[in-house]
């Protein structure tokens, strides 16, 4: 995942939303992803702002639809 | 690596951790309160509504310096413009002041100072401290430097985040079903009433609402929370909120001051919030009310509790999770039974449709806007037995 830092709101949504607590926000500047992360999107559904991007710069939110709840990655 | 030794840690200086900071303090044992940013209170991440009945219990005096507004009624409007009034007094957790988050979170934490707490700026968690199965502080930051900070009780008050928690093992995680994302924009020029609070409900904001918060004559808190299971595409929540602004005629002249993002839980409430030297509160205890997402008078009361269990445990030189149990104990005493009320209650709600709303809404405009929650719960359970069902026996208790 990778955060366009010129639209972040450094809010914290995207920490809070993932589900296996690889995201971290540094005080009001940074947001760093950690190895643990599965690229699974969540934080790039919640973000308020859309500021975060799949790896490949493609947006994550077309490739990952949500039924209560459960993400699910398209092909 | 600099190291560090209190009784009580807390980690975040939101209202929750200040509370609990200012309640260790004051019950005579050491306390550090942590704060990841370079200011208390900024940047706000609220709307800035809270109930006016609350301070007594959490031994907070009112401060004018600190509330932007005081108004006397919520509006609820429906997607056909018909509205209900609530008042005050009958409205819920989140009306009776607008705040000036920025100074009240200021506030609050030197209340905690004159308690007696330390307070350190600039210094983040990175994980917690395990020994003897009991969690023994936390590692992380201090103005670039690293730190260790060992102690006997951490209170994790780290807000929607809930990191701290999930280092220590709670689970804390939940699903995209109980997490609404929200945006707002601090909007001048605009036409608000400060007599008023208003909620908008509708498909233009499935499983949340906007909301109109004044904050003055001509400016208000202008924001959405979105369910996240009903966003599609970046920014979502954003663009919801602008689209619902652009068909207002009272906004249009408007422009913003600032924009504040954000999400909040919705969620039951956890099975477990303590562990062996450890409590969690506020909003990292997930304690927000689910149906209207207000968040900070359920923080202070779980804060308060969490620093005098916490006090309580040092005193005695017992940290176990079944000493801290007294904490969990207390907090569902005194907030379960409306959280889980009003957890079924979102439930429903963010299943209604747009011709649902306008019937509901229609039956509060009937009810006199002072009378009591229960005359207003028989009213809806009256024409709309369905959305009461599953908890009337939960309303009557």
């Amino acid at each position: 995942m990778i955060v366009n830092n010129q639209i972040c709101l450094h809010c914290g949504a995207c920490v809070g939303a993932c589900p296996t607590n690889s995201v971290f926000l540094h005080e009001t500047c940074t947001i760093e992803f950690l190895p643990t992360c599965t690229e699974c999107g969540l934080c790039a559904i919640v973000c308020p702002v859309g500021a975060i991007l799949e790896t490949a710069g493609q947006p994550a939110a077309s490739i990952l639809t949500l039924d209560n709840g459960i993400p699910e990655v398209r092909p | 690596m600099k190291t560090m030794e209190t009784d009580v840690l807390v980690v975040g200086a939101g209202p929750g951790g200040s509370m609990a900071a200012k309640f260790a303090a004051r019950n005579g044992v050491r306390t550090l309160l942590i704060e990841k940013r370079q200011e208390i209170g900024s940047p706000v991440r609220c709307a800035e509504g809270i109930a006016r009945d609350w301070m007594e219990e959490c031994d907070v005096e009112k401060d004018p310096a600190w509330i932007a507004c005081a108004p006397e009624a919520a509006r609820i409007f429906a997607p056909n413009g018909t509205c209900a009034l609530v008042h005050i007094d009958r409205a819920g957790n989140e009306v009776g002041f607008v705040l000036e988050r920025a100074l009240f979170d200021k506030a609050l934490a030197r209340h905690a100072a004159q308690a007696g707490a330390g307070i350190l700026l600039k210094t983040h968690a990175r994980d917690v401290i395990r020994s003897n199965g009991a969690i023994g502080g936390v590692v992380g930051k201090s103005m670039g430097e690293d730190i260790e900070i060992r102690a006997q009780i951490t209170i994790a008050a780290d807000g929607f985040e809930s990191q701290v928690a999930r280092w220590a093992g709670l689970e804390t995680g939940i699903t995209a079903r109980d997490i609404v994302a929200t945006f707002q924009y601090r909007l001048c020029n605009i036409e608000c009433d400060s007599r008023y609070c208003d909620f908008y409900v509708g498909s233009f904001a499935p499983g949340g609402y906007v909301w109109v918060f004044p904050k003055g004559r001509d400016i208000a808190n202008v924001g959405i929370g979105v369910q996240m299971t009903q966003l599609h595409e970046p920014g979502a929540t954003k663009a919801r909120l602008d689209r619902w602004l652009a068909g207002q005629p009272g906004f249009r002249k408007g422009q913003p001051l600032d924009m504040v993002g954000g999400a909040v839980s919705t969620n039951k409430p956890l099975s477990k919030t303590v562990a062996s030297g450890i409590m969690l509160v506020g909003d990292a205890a997930r304690l927000i009310n689910p149906l209207t997402g207000g968040g900070i008078v359920n923080a202070c009361i779980s804060g308060k509790l969490a620093g005098e269990t916490a006090a309580a445990a040092v005193k005695r030189g017992d940290c176990s999770e079944s000493f801290l149990q007294k904490y969990e104990k207390a907090w569902r005493a005194r907030l379960e039974k409306e959280l889980i009320r009003n957890w079924m209650a979102k439930e429903k709600v963010a299943r209604l449709d747009d011709d649902a709303f306008n019937r509901i809404i229609q039956t509060l405009s009937e009810v006199n806007p002072r009378a009591s929650t229960l005359s207003l719960l028989l009213a809806i359970s009256k024409k709309h037995p369905e959305l009461v069902a599953d908890f009337a026996e939960l309303l009557w208790a």
